[in-house]
């Protein structure tokens, strides 16, 4: 037997390469993953102690500037040394560059810098920077230059780069400058030597102390843990894929098996037994397996170390390391692409062994194929429909996230194993409705597309995967956008204010106006007054309010005022204030949340008619277009702001991060469902492939009765469209509904508003029209074998 | 020749001749392993009538008819087809021409499975991207009828006897009144009743609609249905016969295996 094992594998080499390829990709993406962990976690914990260099203690847990300040001016008069990291976020003025920039620290103490002095000197007096390299060449400052942060003038004395480190900021201040930005200064920790534990936790009680190769070390820990989280989180992107993967390896398998009814029928009648027929084709399999996993690993350690080169040389500040793969994933992803791959061809292999050495004696080529939905599978098929149906409905019921996993688990399992009743009803219909356009090539395709029900669904149900997943993610996230800007209407009416308490200039308005992005500007007349003893100015309402964009509910009322955050902390919350002006009081209540109109108090027109006659223009407001560059509008906001002595008031930058961030997170998912759509396409090439082989004579009769090569090209192609079409609309479908079930149990529970579902029309149609061009590319191959039979091929038995 | 009804004669060419050749030559393979299938063919089959090609296995039979019906290219040679000269085609004006002039009906594996056999019968026209008019529909009618196989018209080919399978692809040879028909072995996989019916058939299209009909056998009952018959041999033809019986083909077949 192994004599028919091996000469099949030589034989059928090439019919395997889609199995192959599915094995091949999915161990492939494993080790990629692999890769990526190890480089992260190499990359990031041998940043972790850079910044500690030098030191041999560290404070962490410390937040406030104040604390931080106190901990420095203790160890300096104790006669240690000590820095601090962390970053303050500013805007940045360097020449023609605006925008937001970080500014971190450079110790005083030369023991304890950390940074690399790559040009020029170190900072020595107050108002000198170091610019960082990459920022340097980013912003296009170099030593020698002024720059402008936080609206405060800067020397740039050097140029240094962080190295691995993982704080590495745009500048480094000395800490007299930096402790100054006290509003944006985020600390991370200090880094002390030359003094004892003691002497800290006497002056900041509740700063932590710890050695610094304590601390380095629970950092590395922490990073270590992130990463594994992170890959954790990436593995469920390859279970999927390498379901995908088992579905294309089982129908090539069960085709191939078909495909050699009459051999295996023959080795049976010359008196192989059921199990050395088992034997030969697990063996069959299991070679496959072996080789495939092999190439796989092969691919993924070429692909995975170019993954994360291309990384490291474009964004260096990502900090990845060196990928070395630990032995143990080797093993692990050999091991799955082995398993999967014998495993997804166990019920192909032992259907084998129910060919009866009769059907030997059955004319090749003429064997009917044809395979039926059995009364069984459509029974079981509506069991779990119905389990799955009522675990979605108790989700959407009970705002239940296990019942919702659940019921969506059984009911996409039901679909699949519904498919060979849904799947080919749905071409037919697809089929009728291009019928006019097509012609016979359509029809061909469609019946074709059809003609074994089972063999079509599973093709498809590998695409369906993908698809349906994918669509429910950007169903998903299309929602959770709407229902995060469903928010950010109430938490930020308006784009932008500027402020000012000294009347703002007469052409404030048109300068405002001017500038490229901003869509409408109103000015707001106010006065300056006292709230509760607090000096403020203080702003009437618009006539006109439709420069606001977003949520008008929190506009004060009749007899309210919007009183900023700040300054209802300060006041302690108070249930009612005294408003005093040029001798007036009236007596007003804050309206229920703290403003988000700015930082300037707003009251309605009455209340400030009743305050003043002679209100002037202390405040502007402005919407802005969603299309403009943010850094480009700030920035120019910002120079307008200093020539008009007012202050800018910005909520565009946090509206455009957190819309980057949810566009950010649907592309990373998307593309990591893209390699089970990958491994799917590769099995309609592989079904098409076969069937071209398989429909050889048909083929070589339809040549002969006058179809030309590019109408039987055409016919592969339409069929594999239709296959890949039904696939992508009915996961668009699923997966929509699915979308809509986890927007009800996930998103609308956390939102005020109710219904926030969002269906990108234009994102799921792209879906479709991918999933169809990409199986257009998978029909190239099998319809140029197909179009090469000549018409005189098998079609006399001569 | 009682009822010559068909209106239209579609073989006749100017001389009468539905189909020539001239110096055929097929080579399979090269050097030591070459074979030469035809040897310098001539030959004219005449329109209207039913001409058989005989030979024993390997006589290049089959090759000479699949040079004839442009399903393969000669080495050498031309062939012409309703005044069509072949070589001169590529391969998409070839097919179109097979579609639109030549009618094929083979031995085994004659029709498309998952098509019933009315669609199996209308392809030709289907794939031209005509439209079924009246006078394809009349025809369409009277081939049926002629066939009987008016009541199988809803089935597929799974659910027909071999006999009403080479009936539905005669019935497709037939209805696009093609310049020839071509038929490879027609009985080879048919009972003896079975063959009767299609080799009557075949002279009865020939008869009544005025029908180029090219048959390619070794069976002698079959050939003796042919008006003609050319005996070929290696390649070559050896004799040509007009209406032989079985008598004078038997002898003609001896005196080639001799």
């Amino acid at each position: 037997m192994r004599t028919v094992t091996l000469a099949s594998l030589r034989l059928y080499t090439r019919r395997y390469v889609a199995a192959f390829l599915a094995v091949a990709i999915g161990v492939a993406f494993i080790i990629t993953i692999g890769a990526l962990n190890a480089s992260a976690k190499d990359g990031l914990t041998a940043g972790a102690g850079q910044p500690y260099r030098g030191s041999t203690l560290v404070a962490s847990d410390v937040y406030e500037v104040a604390d931080a300040r106190t901990i420095v001016e203790a160890v300096e008069a104790d006669g240690g040394a000590a820095t601090v990291l962390g970053y303050a976020m500013e805007p940045l003025r360097a020449g023609a560059s605006n925008g937001d920039s970080t500014i971190g620290v450079v110790a005083d103490d030369a023991a304890l810098r950390w940074q690399e002095l790559v040009g020029g000197s170190w900072p020595r007096a107050p108002g000198e920077v170091l610019v960082d390299e990459q920022a340097a060449k980013s912003n296009n400052v170099s030593a020698g230059d002024t720059v402008q942060i936080g609206g405060r003038e800067f020397d740039v004395v050097g140029v240094a780069s962080a190295g691995e480190a993982l704080t590495s900021s745009d500048f480094y201040g000395l800490w007299a400058d930096v402790s100054t930005f006290e509003k944006s200064l985020w600390i991370d920790s200090l880094p002390l030597r030359g003094i004892e534990e003691g002497a800290i936790t006497s002056v900041a009680p509740e700063a932590v102390v710890m050695s610094t190769d304590d601390h380095v070390r629970e950092l590395q820990a922490e990073i270590t843990r992130g990463a594994d989280t992170l890959t954790l989180m990436l593995l469920v992107f390859v279970t999927v894929a390498l379901t995908v993967a088992a579905i294309v390896i089982a129908n090539t398998f069960s085709i191939l098996f078909a495909q050699r009814t009459s051999d295996i029928a023959m080795l049976r009648c010359v008196g192989a037994t059921r199990a050395q027929v088992r034997r030969s084709v697990r063996l069959e399999a299991l070679a496959i397996a072996i080789a495939s996993s092999v190439v796989g690993l092969l691919a993924g350690v070429g692909f995975g170390y170019g993954v994360v080169a291309v990384i490291r040389s474009l964004f260096p500040a990502v900090g990845l390391g060196d990928a070395a793969v630990a032995p143990l994933w080797f093993v692990a992803a050999f091991a799955v692409g082995v398993i999967v791959t014998v495993a997804a061809a166990w019920l192909p292999t032992r259907a084998t062994t129910r060919i009866s050495p009769l059907a030997a004696m059955r004319p090749a080529g003429d064997s009917d194929v044809r395979t039926t939905a059995g009364k069984v599978r459509v029974a079981i098929g509506a069991i779990l429909l119905a389990a799955g149906a009522v675990l979605l409905a108790l989700a959407v019921a009970g705002a239940n996230v296990v019942a919702m996993l659940g019921g969506g688990v059984l009911f996409f399992v039901s679909v699949l194993v519904l498919g060979p009743v849904i799947v080919p009803p749905l071409i037919r219909l697809a089929g009728k409705v291009a019928g006019p356009l097509t012609g016979a090539t359509g029809r061909i395709a469609t019946d074709n597309a059809i003609r074994n029900p089972k063999r079509t669904a599973t093709t498809t149900s590998a695409l369906l995967v993908g698809v349906t997943l994918t669509s429910a993610v950007v169903v998903g996230m299309s929602s959770a956008g709407a229902a995060v800007d469903e928010e950010s209407r109430a938490s930020y009416p308006i784009d932008a204010a500027l402020t000012s308490p000294s009347p703002l200039r007469a052409d404030a308005l048109d300068r405002v106006l001017a500038v490229p992005g901003v869509e409408e500007a109103v000015a707001l007349d106010g006065v300056t007054v006292t709230v509760d003893g607090v000096a403020t100015p203080v702003v009437g309402l618009p006539r006109d309010t439709s420069v606001i964009d977003g949520d008008r509910s929190t506009l004060p009322g009749e007899a309210e005022i919007a009183l900023p955050f700040e300054i209802l902390d300060e006041l302690g919350w108070p249930e009612t204030v005294t408003v005093e002006a040029g001798g007036r009081t009236i007596e007003l209540r804050p309206t229920e949340s703290s403003s988000p109109w700015g930082p300037t108090p707003v009251v309605d027109t009455g209340t400030l008619r009743f305050l003043t006659e002679r209100a002037e223009p202390l405040a502007l407001w402005m919407r802005t277009d969603d299309g403009t560059d943010v850094n480009d509008l700030v920035g120019d906001l910002e120079a307008v702001a200093t020539s008009l002595d007012a202050t800018l008031f910005s909520t565009i930058e946090k509206q455009d991060f957190i819309a980057t961030q949810l566009s950010v997170m649907t592309a990373v998912v998307v593309g990591l469902l893209g390699i089970a759509v990958l491994i799917a396409l590769v099995g309609i090439g592989s079904t098409l492939g076969l069937s071209v082989l398989e429909r050889r004579r048909e083929n070589a009769l339809l040549r002969a009765l006058g179809v030309t090569r590019r109408q039987l090209r055409a016919t592969l192609v339409v069929e594999a469209l239709l296959l890949a079409g039904a696939a992508a609309v009915l996961g668009v479908a699923i997966g929509t509904f699915f979308g809509w079930i986890g927007v009800k149990v996930m998103i609308e529970q956390m939102v005020s508003s109710g219904s926030v579902l969002a269906i990108p029309v234009g994102q799921l149609a792209a879906i479709v029209a991918i999933a169809a061009v990409a199986g257009v590319f998978a029909s190239v191959l099998p319809s140029r074998k197909a179009a090469r039979t000549a018409p005189a091929a098998g079609l006399t038995l001569e | 020749m009682t009822q010559t009804s068909a209106t239209h004669s579609p073989s006749a060419t100017a001389d009468g001749i539905a189909a020539r050749a001239r110096a055929l030559t097929k080579t399979y393979g090269r050097g030591a392993t070459e074979v030469q299938a035809l040897r310098g063919v001539d030959l004219d089959l005449p329109a209207g009538r039913f001409t058989a090609i005989m030979g024993p296995s390997g006589s290049g039979k089959s090759t000479l008819m699949h040079c004839l019906a442009g399903l393969d290219t000669p080495t050498s040679g031309e062939v012409t087809v309703g005044g069509q000269q072949l070589e001169r085609l590529d391969d998409t004006a070839l097919t179109r021409f097979r579609r639109d002039h030549i009618g094929f009906v083979f031995q085994a594996f004659n029709l498309l499975p998952m098509l019933t056999a009315e669609q199996n019968i209308l392809l030709p026209i289907d794939l031209s991207g005509r439209k079924l008019n009246a006078s394809t529909q009349h025809r369409f009618d009277d081939v049926v009828d002629v066939l009987g196989i008016r009541e199988r018209l809803g089935h597929r080919p799974s659910e027909l006897s071999g006999g009403q399978q080479q009936r539905v692809a005669i019935a497709r040879a037939l209805v696009t009144e093609p310049d020839i028909v071509f038929a490879d072995e027609p009985t080879g996989n048919l009972d003896s009743e079975s063959s009767r019916e299609v080799l009557d058939f075949l002279r009865r299209s020939c008869r009544e609609f005025g029908q180029t009909v090219v048959m390619v056998t070794h069976e002698i009952d079959a050939a003796s249905y042919a008006d003609d018959v050319l005996v070929l041999a290696d390649g070559q033809i050896r004799a040509h016969l007009e209406r032989p019986t079985s008598e004078t083909l038997v002898s003609a077949l001896q005196g080639v295996r001799a």
